[in-house]
């Protein structure tokens, strides 16, 4: 990413009066810039976050309003959705297949995308420490070993944009760890929006925090914070849950 | 859009590798089975139902014509003559079938697990992506209707090693054996694609319709298809550049239609 691709205040996903949702609008208009850093989105179960994060990344297109990446539009087929990784609430492995044969095809998939980079298959096995179940089928993994699996699909191409549906639920505490060392490591350089339910975790993890309520996005980054100090558990549950 | 300049070639290989992982040896031997199976069915079994008095009236002398099994005496064995007649048709409907069969299975893997997202929010173009799970489908009808026709023309020829029956076939005959299952095949995996991604729900089992209106939609031409061979004997060429015409329009057609029609939130909103 060159400073030039970023806009103004270094925004690199950005949504301009957004309406999300399938058949009726779920959340929106919302307009939001995320820039380099990790960001997680909260909401209580059915809010919309999934909804929100499938239309960022193009899955399914905006009822109104824009949604662009690098400042280009991300609607069906554009150059730009190549520098966006996406992990999605189900994964995105053929549970008859092995490892490196889910790895393969998404390989090969990517390869037919002209002027993708790949990141080399050997480096991403060891990255992932994914060596000793290269050759046992998905289906007969653990829930964790699955994910690491499925974030080595994410990181194959190197995306610059990585938007995550609840990384981290059904993972033991040493997998789970692992997957937050590496969302905070990709935040340095890179743009992570990911989807969580544990407050705590965004807490730790995060340093900025988008809340979906109702039809609105609220944004509690330290620096709009509507005049608290810094984010804390119990403000993000007093905006998650009014009081009646 | 720069989707035309994708590599389409590359995607469709590996889509098929990974069809192929998941339904090709199901779908192999299965053809394997039935081809060889109904090649045996040829020579061996109908030699005693030629006394039945309505065989000749139904075959008349219309399929013969096309291809015959013939007895030690030279004569035309009806029943015989009529199954051989009617393979191209029964093997298309075992492509069809096995299009039907394999296609959901490796689509529906992808939309209930996250597989479909992916691909989704990939820079691939939608029409692109379809191609490339028609593509799968496509070669593994194909593959099927090869196991089926090999495995056919074995069992028919070792049939006629071990008894006094020998086997005629025209042209028309041969052809008809390569264009009814590749239409079939051609016609159920794009009718099987347009179901699974428009309208998934169609292609669920109810009750006295096990399979869903698509696959009964994926098979219905097999049924026009069975007079063509048995019944247009003299018209065999054309009606069988007929079927191929309109299979290859049709899914043409059809292929544009779920393209133009595809709607990720209905698929992911259900």
């Amino acid at each position: 990413m060159t400073p030039s691709e970023m806009g103004s205040a270094g925004i690199v996903v950005e949504a301009q009066d957004l309406v999300v949702g399938y058949d009726r609008a779920v959340v929106g208009p919302i307009t939001v810039g995320l820039g380099p850093g990790v960001t997680a989105l909260l909401g209580r179960n059915g809010a919309g976050k999934t909804t929100l994060m499938r239309t960022l990344c193009g899955v399914i297109p905006a009822m109104s309003g824009r949604c662009a990446v690098f400042g280009e539009d991300v609607s069906d087929g554009t150059a730009v959705r190549s520098r966006v990784g996406y992990l999605g609430h189900e994964l995105a492995l053929a549970s008859a297949l092995t490892v490196e044969q889910n790895l393969s095809f998404w390989r090969e998939v990517w390869d037919s995308i002209p002027k993708s980079t790949l990141i080399d298959h050997d480096e991403l096995i060891d990255r992932f420490d994914l060596t000793e179940v290269l050759g046992r089928r998905v289906r007969s993994l653990s829930r964790g070993q699955r994910q690491r699996v499925e974030m080595a699909r994410l990181a194959m191409t190197d995306p610059d944009v990585v938007i995550l549906d609840e990384p981290l639920t059904g993972l033991d505490p040493v997998y789970a760890a692992q997957i937050r060392d590496l969302l905070r490591d990709w935040g340095r350089t890179r743009t992570v929006l990911y989807s969580t339910h544990s407050v705590p975790e965004a807490l730790e993890l995060a340093d900025r925090f988008l809340l979906v309520r109702g039809a609105d996005l609220i944004d509690l980054s330290p620096d709009n914070n509507q005049g608290e100090d810094a984010v804390t558990e119990q403000i993000i549950l007093n905006h998650l849950e009014p009081a009646a | 859009m720069n989707g035309t300049r994708y590599l389409v070639g590359p995607r469709v290989r590996a889509f098929t590798r990974r069809a192929w992982i998941q339904q090709g040896t199901m779908a192999l031997w299965l053809s394997v089975l039935i081809g060889a199976g109904y090649g045996l069915l040829v020579l061996l079994a109908p030699s005693g139902m030629d006394t039945m008095p309505e065989m000749s009236e139904v075959m008349g002398s219309h399929a013969s014509g096309l291809a015959a099994v013939l007895g030690a005496d030279g004569q035309v064995q009806v029943m015989g003559s009529y199954l051989l007649v009617m393979a191209p048709a029964l093997l298309g409907a075992l492509v069809g079938i096995i299009a039907t069969l394999t296609l959901p299975g490796v689509v529906a893997d992808d939309v209930s697990g996250g597989g479909i997202e992916v691909l989704l929010a990939s820079p691939i173009p939608r029409r692109n992506l379809f191609q490339a799970y028609l593509g799968a489908g496509l070669v593994l009808a194909g593959a099927s209707w090869m196991a089926a026709t090999f495995s056919f023309a074995v069992a028919v020829a070792l049939s006629t090693l071990f008894t006094d029956a020998s086997v005629t076939m025209t042209v028309p005959y041969v052809l008809a054996l390569v264009v009814l299952p590749l239409s079939m095949g051609i016609w159920s995996a794009t009718i099987t694609l347009f179901g699974a991604l428009l309208y998934p729900r169609a292609l669920e089992s109810r009750a006295g319709m096990n399979g869903g209106p698509i696959r009964l939609l994926a098979i219905m031409p097999t049924l026009f298809a069975v007079p063509s061979v048995v019944f247009l004997d003299r018209w065999i060429l054309p009606a069988l550049g007929a079927v191929l015409l309109t299979t290859l329009v049709a899914s043409i057609l059809i292929t544009d239609l779920t393209a133009r029609r595809f709607r990720s939130t209905r698929l992911l909103g259900t």
